[in-house]
């Protein structure tokens, strides 16, 4: 059965994080300027949102490992601790000292400046967090924990589904057009190929929340439909990384995968 | 294994299954509009995470950053837009170096849009504010400026026949 063991599961969840943060890692030291003190991911204006920030004598380390250039040193060991995660020994991928290490590190960054951040940071905090926290405690804590991180991933889909199913713009394809005509996010030949097929827009548009809302089926679903589910999850994710440039997405988010086939081989049906 | 630590490892285990489940639970609780402020307000290291991509309103289109400076003689420029996004790339899929920045900054319009809207009387202090004030007065200019000021607009970029719309213009702040 495939990841019907829960610590072999666990491994391959992190690796796949691990490669993840390893390319967020190396994005953000490429295009550091962005975290200097006058640029958008300010410390200096990020730590004035809330006054434990500044304060000593917490401020003062935290102005020792957020402040710039030394955030960078910061960025330069979370990447390297990724590359081991994603390829180095089982001992350390699932050593909790380790995987505490990269939650750790993966929180402070976030707590550095409200801006910048996305859905993929978040999932990267959920895996690494709950696989500190299960790796420390052992045991059966581990299959908990592999529960915890398939329910997230059902409930980001269906959320992320179920609202945009409240949206006229939605039903009728329209955000569809406005997304992919964006600069941020979109795709200009796929905008201009959606704005001329109307029909087109809405289907895919419907067919795009439908999927996410029924996500969370996949944990009740026959094995055949569950597995061509999560195949379904993995195109979705690399389409947008093509589409969108959500390319974190498809680590961070396929990462959790192998707890999903964990839960369907687990579920005993 | 020793007789104690075999209690110790069971309530460590029942602990973080317990965590595990208010996680979960908090992750469900933020979706209600009356208790996500209070989720919020207490969650500083975002572990409780917003599931809602591009839903229910996503944003359309494109914001745009400008300013404009007065200069010592009272000589105002034009407006200058701030240009971040980069051209998408099919190489985007595996490597996307620009686009935090460009979050960074649609984060902070973002922000700033709905601040505008809840508290316009404590703007100015706002970490939006403040953050977009700050990019806009490192950007390396010709000549120092006395006083500068930062506009937003938004754009369908694509749809070039719908005129940009301003959504905020900021007051002339001394450098």
């Amino acid at each position: 059965m495939v990841f019907a063991d829960a610590t072999e599961a666990l491994m391959w969840i992190v690796r796949l994080a691990a490669i993840g943060v390893l390319t967020v890692s190396l994005e953000t030291l490429v295009q550091r300027r962005v975290l200097r003190d006058e640029n958008l991911m300010s410390w200096r204006v990020g730590s004035l949102r809330q006054v434990y920030l500044v304060r000593p004598p917490f401020g003062r380390w935290l102005d020792l490992v957020l402040g710039y250039p030394n955030v960078c040193g910061m960025l330069v060991l979370r990447g390297l601790l990724a590359a081991v995660l994603a390829a180095g020994p089982r001992a350390l991928v699932l050593s909790p000292w380790c995987l505490s290490a990269m939650a750790l590190m993966l929180l402070l960054f976030t707590v550095r400046n409200p801006y910048g951040h996305d859905g993929a940071d978040q999932m990267a905090i959920i895996i690494f967090t709950s696989a500190a926290m299960a790796t420390l405690a052992g045991g059966w804590a581990v299959k908990a924990c592999l529960w915890f991180l398939g329910l997230q991933i059902c409930l980001a889909y269906s959320t992320a589904g179920i609202a945009k199913a409240t949206a006229r713009g939605w039903l009728d394809g329209s955000y569809l057009v406005g997304i992919a005509a964006s600069q941020m996010y979109g795709h200009q030949e796929a905008a201009l190929f959606l704005s001329r097929e109307p029909l087109i827009s809405r289907v895919l548009s419907i067919s795009i929340f439908t999927w996410e809302s029924l996500f969370p089926l996949v944990l009740v679903a026959p094995r055949p439909v569950a597995y061509a589910m999560v195949a379904s999850g993995f195109l979705f994710h690399l389409s947008n990384g093509f589409l969108m440039g959500l390319n974190d997405f498809l680590w961070l988010f396929v990462a959790t995968y192998p707890a999903l086939l964990y839960c369907i081989a687990a579920r005993g049906f | 294994m020793s007789s104690t630590m075999v209690p110790v490892r069971h309530v460590l285990q029942w602990g973080v299954a317990g965590c595990y489940v208010v996680w979960f639970l908090l992750s469900l609780a933020v979706l209600v509009p009356k208790f996500m402020p209070y989720i919020r307000a207490m969650d500083g290291f975002l572990l409780v995470p917003g599931w809602k991509f591009f839903a229910p309103n996503p944003v359309q289109g494109d914001y745009h950053l400008l300013y404009r400076d007065q200069l010592a003689d009272g000589t105002v420029t034009e407006w200058t837009e701030v240009t971040l996004f980069q051209r998408r790339r099919w190489w985007n899929v595996a490597w996307n170096p620009g686009k935090r920045a460009n979050k960074a900054l649609f984060d902070a319009i973002q922000d700033l849009s709905d601040e505008a809207r809840r508290n316009p009387g404590t703007l100015v202090g706002s970490i939006s504010y403040l953050t977009l004030l700050n990019y806009v007065s490192s950007v390396e200019r010709f000549a120092p400026p006395a006083f500068t000021q930062f506009m937003l607009l938004h754009s369908f970029s694509l749809f070039l026949e719908r005129e940009p719309q301003l959504v905020f213009s900021s007051e002339l702040h001394s450098l």
